[in-house]
């Protein structure tokens, strides 16, 4: 398709992965380094101007942390998940918070869900989760929920 | 001494009779709001967490809790999600169906909405509790067809749980003829209310590069002049076989969110009278493929998930609905067992909220317009706290 | 002790019956009650409900007598830091003030508490302006921000209501050519002042609704946004209190209007004795302003304080300077005008 066949002239190796899941369904999977300048890419030359949402995976077996933002572009009506791998013990990653705006509270939920440091966001603070919460990141699969099972 | 002003901070809920279970922290100059923080999280509960335990028949449930009065909505997301991954075709029929008690839906949340905007503006207006009463019609159709007034747990994957009752369909048209003659008072009584657009016209302006920057999600979009709508862009189920109009406004303001909703309600009646009357006949439900029968019921799926076999294959799948409030993403990924190994969901509330906290033309926001404009947004806190 | 106490009501019995029947304290407190359960029902009415209904088995009407009793049972707090002194005393003083600015308002030819020598629309005015100091007070009394910003809100409005409502009864004044407000009522044996004075009365309508705090002017109060204003502190018969003198104002205030505008006790003799008509008159023509105040409630939405202040002194204070020129000059010009109307 045009659209992955742009995204990979560009960016060549640094393009992970690339697919169409299905029609209006774009994956792409960038390699960490390069997911800024990709974002910006998408953003100025492929249009990808509306935020939809930000989360993340954990993959526990793979030893990896993925994290997903949904994109948006309303030229092309194309849905975009734009994927980063990011290891298990260590996620960092550049925010795309002055990329996208709206990144904000999805990156911060990401944050305190899943423990992704999201360098660059000007506040990585406490969203949905209780102030004084301690221990641990609940969406991960290693989260101990017995202290909440009854 | 010190001869600066301060300015004072105000806690706007949760404890507060307009702010429900949520809170803003407003900075205010006088009457002048200097900047709006929302606090989110007072209702959260893991539903993403929560889903990855149940499997895929259990978890229509608590996807629904996320927003009891669109539930049809929410529901839909998640079924279609697990739809497309367990590759199921759904029958005609059920589409139309689904389409009935999604509009349904969608009424009753905008009803809603229209009476706390209402309730926002003024001080307890009878328009607020027009609304609340008109909506018992709807839920009293809506308990014919699946037997719940709020939470209708009515979709299932591959179809729904119960065909059109006996009756329903006459039924169902008076309620509509009801609904659309109380809804022109509304807009007699207070849309047209010179008080009212006193209070909302201009109040909150959102150009449409600012909703698109800050991600306004929703009829909020659309009225700031944003042509995006699920139900046209990408047709699912019954949409692109019924004849329907997207409301879009270009004012951007807090009357447009509310006139665009109030609008919505016009096109959504218009789209069950036409799903009613145009229905096809058919099986309701079908299974996936390598589950198929000659006969498909109900029962036979509840088996199959009941004993874990009810399983789909590895891979992930993105649904995307128009609900009330504007797009839910359901975000699944699976690794072939019978739960799902993760479910993101990105709720429309979520990032409504987030365009309130960056409003754009925050000097013109007075203490007395927050309730209306944040009530113009739609929020349902249960769905950004998920 | 009890022959004394014999004479006394014998020799004094009509001033009595002033003081504590009508106008006085028991009808005062009877108009509290049932207004506030006549707000309920017809709210409710307009609202597609049915509201109170149990209590007293037709059609609710000792619920509000129960609800007073709950509010006497309950707890009075005291904020942490708030002024106790100020904060306990107000609402005492706020139940007096407007009940006082009955004592001028006269129900009959001579069925008046206090006329203080045709001086009585003043000193009325005096007197209720006297309940703007009260938010404020309270307001900062209570050491709560929502408090501080009603309070705030209430002393903005209650200003810009203040001077149309002289300006508007100036007009009166003038055409009646007292201050009296017996007189004032007898200048309109004729013609009711609301068609000579349409456009005080506009203006004093609007007014009103400003200073006794309804819809669309409750800005001191709005609940949707300052949870109850300057009264969200109180509890318990404090908050009782503050909800008495709010309709204790709205009557004096619609007492008023009924006086300068509505004709006050004028009226055929429907029952026979004139004080007891005159008397029924005021009671009906009250009754018909309150209900329209009350349907208003169901209406309209509230305007932002900006908006109440511009409607204040841009259009209201001009339109009643307006028309107490017209009015002067009615009278001056055309003196025969006076014998016409009254």
């Amino acid at each position: 398709m045009d659209l992955i066949n742009r995204i990979k002239d560009k960016f060549k190796d640094s393009i992970l992965e690339a697919f169409e899941l299905k029609p209006k369904r774009v994956v792409v999977k960038v390699s960490p380094s390069k997911l800024k300048e990709l974002a910006r890419f998408l953003k100025d030359d492929l249009n990808f101007d509306y935020l939809i949402g930000a989360g993340g995976i954990d993959f526990k077996k793979e030893n990896v942390i993925q994290v997903v933002y949904y994109l948006f572009s309303t030229t092309y009506k194309t849905l975009l998940m734009l994927k980063v791998d990011l290891p298990r013990e260590n996620p960092v990653i550049d925010s795309l918070v002055d990329v996208w705006e709206a990144a904000d509270y999805h990156e911060r939920e990401t944050w305190e869900m899943l423990g992704v440091n999201f360098v660059g966001h000007p506040n990585l603070t406490r969203l949905l989760l209780p102030e004084d919460w301690k221990e641990g990141f609940p969406l991960r699969k290693d989260f101990d929920l017995s202290p909440y099972q009854r | 001494m010190s001869e600066e002003t301060e300015l004072m901070r105000i806690s706007w809920g949760p404890q507060h009779p307009m702010s429900g279970q949520f809170r803003l922290i407003l900075e205010t100059d006088g009457e002048r709001v200097t900047k709006i923080i929302p606090d989110l999280g007072f209702t959260h509960r893991g539903i993403e967490k929560i889903l990855e335990f149940r499997n895929f028949v259990q978890g229509i449930v608590p996807i629904e809790r996320l927003s009891m009065l669109d539930a049809a909505n929410f529901n839909l997301a998640y079924v279609r999600a697990v739809e497309e991954l367990a590759d199921i075709e759904v029958p005609e029929r059920a589409k139309y169906i689904r389409n009935i008690l999604c509009e349904i839906s969608r009424i009753n949340s905008h009803l809603y909405a229209f009476g706390l905007v209402a309730e926002a503006a003024g001080g307890y207006p009878a328009v607020f509790l027009w609304t609340v009463a008109d909506r018992e019609p709807l839920l009293d159709l809506a308990e014919m067809l699946t037997g719940a007034r709020w939470s209708y747990s009515f979709f299932v994957p591959g179809g729904v749980r119960a065909d059109i009752p006996k009756g329903f369909k006459e039924k169902c048209l008076e309620t509509l003829r009801y609904l659309e003659n109380r809804i022109a008072k509304y807009k007699e009584c207070w849309l047209d209310n010179k008080v009212f657009k006193a209070r909302t016209v201009g109040v909150a302006y959102l150009s449409p590069k600012d909703a698109i920057r800050l991600g306004a999600v929703g009829p909020n979009l659309r009225s700031s002049g944003v042509p995006l709508d699920l139900r046209k862009d990408e047709p699912y189920e019954a949409y692109g076989e019924v004849d329907f109009e997207m409301v879009v406004l270009k004012e951007g303001d807090c009357y447009a969110r509310l006139l665009a909703r109030y609008l919505e309600i016009v096109e959504s009646i218009k789209i069950i009278r036409q799903a009613v009357q145009n229905m096809p006949e058919g099986p309701i439900i079908s299974l996936p493929k390598p589950m198929k029968k000659k006969t498909e019921t109900l029962q036979d799926l509840l088996r199959l998930a009941a004993v874990g076999r009810f399983t789909v294959p590895k891979g992930e799948a993105l649904a995307r609905v128009e609900s009330a409030r504007g797009e839910v993403d359901v975000h699944m990924i699976t690794d072939g067992s019978a739960k799902p190994y993760r479910v993101k969901i990105i709720s429309p509330t979520f990032r409504n909220l987030y365009v309130l906290s960056r409003l754009p033309e925050i000097e013109h926001i007075r203490v007395a317009d927050i309730p209306v404009i944040l009530y113009s947004f739609d929020p349902w806190y249960l769905d950004a706290d998920r | 002790m009890l022959e004394f106490i014999l004479e006394f009501v014998k020799t004094y019995w009509a001033q009595l019956a002033r003081v504590i029947i009508v106008p006085g304290i028991a009808f005062v407190l009877l108009f509290d009650l049932i207004a506030v359960w006549f707000e309920r029902k017809l709210l409710a009415h307009s609202m597609l409900r049915i509201g109170p209904l149990h209590v007293g088995k037709v059609a609710g009407w000792l619920q509000i007598i129960a609800d007073f009793i709950k509010l006497l049972a309950k707890e009075i707090n005291t904020p942490r830091n708030a002024n106790r002194l100020l904060f306990n005393s107000l609402p005492i003083l706020l139940v007096v003030i407007p009940t006082t600015g009955v004592a001028f308002i006269p129900f009959g030819q001579n069925w008046i508490i206090y006329n203080p020598g045709g001086l009585s629309l003043l000193l009325f005015l005096a007197v209720m302006s006297l309940t703007v100091f009260m938010p404020i007070m309270i307001g900062w009394a209570s050491n709560n921000k929502y408090t501080i910003i009603g309070s705030l809100r209430a002393g903005y409005v209650y200003i810009s209501a203040e001077i149309p409502i002289l300006l508007s009864a100036i007009g009166v004044a003038i055409m009646a050519g007292s201050f009296d407000l017996v007189k004032i009522v007898e200048a309109q044996s004729k013609i009711w002042f609301i068609i000579p004075q349409v456009l005080g009365f506009i203006v004093f309508v609007i007014a009103l609704l400003m200073e006794s705090e309804r819809v669309p002017f409750d800005i001191p109060v709005a609940e949707q946004e300052l949870v109850l204003g300057w009264r969200t502190e109180y509890t318990g018969i404090n908050f009782g209190f503050v909800m008495m003198s709010e309709y204790s104002a709205i009557c004096s205030w619609s007492l008023l209007l009924v006086t300068l505008y509505l004709g006050g006790y004028n009226g055929p003799l429907i029952f026979g004795d004139r004080l007891i008509s005159s008397i029924s008159w005021v009671l009906i023509k009250l009754a018909i302003v309150v209900t329209a105040l009350i349907l208003l409630r169901s209406v309209f939405p509230r305007y932002r304080i900006d908006q109440a202040l511009k409607i204040s002194w841009h259009y209201l204070i001009p339109l009643a300077i307006l028309n107490v020129i017209i009015s002067a000059g009615l009278t001056f010009f055309f003196p025969q005008l006076k014998a016409l109307i009254g």
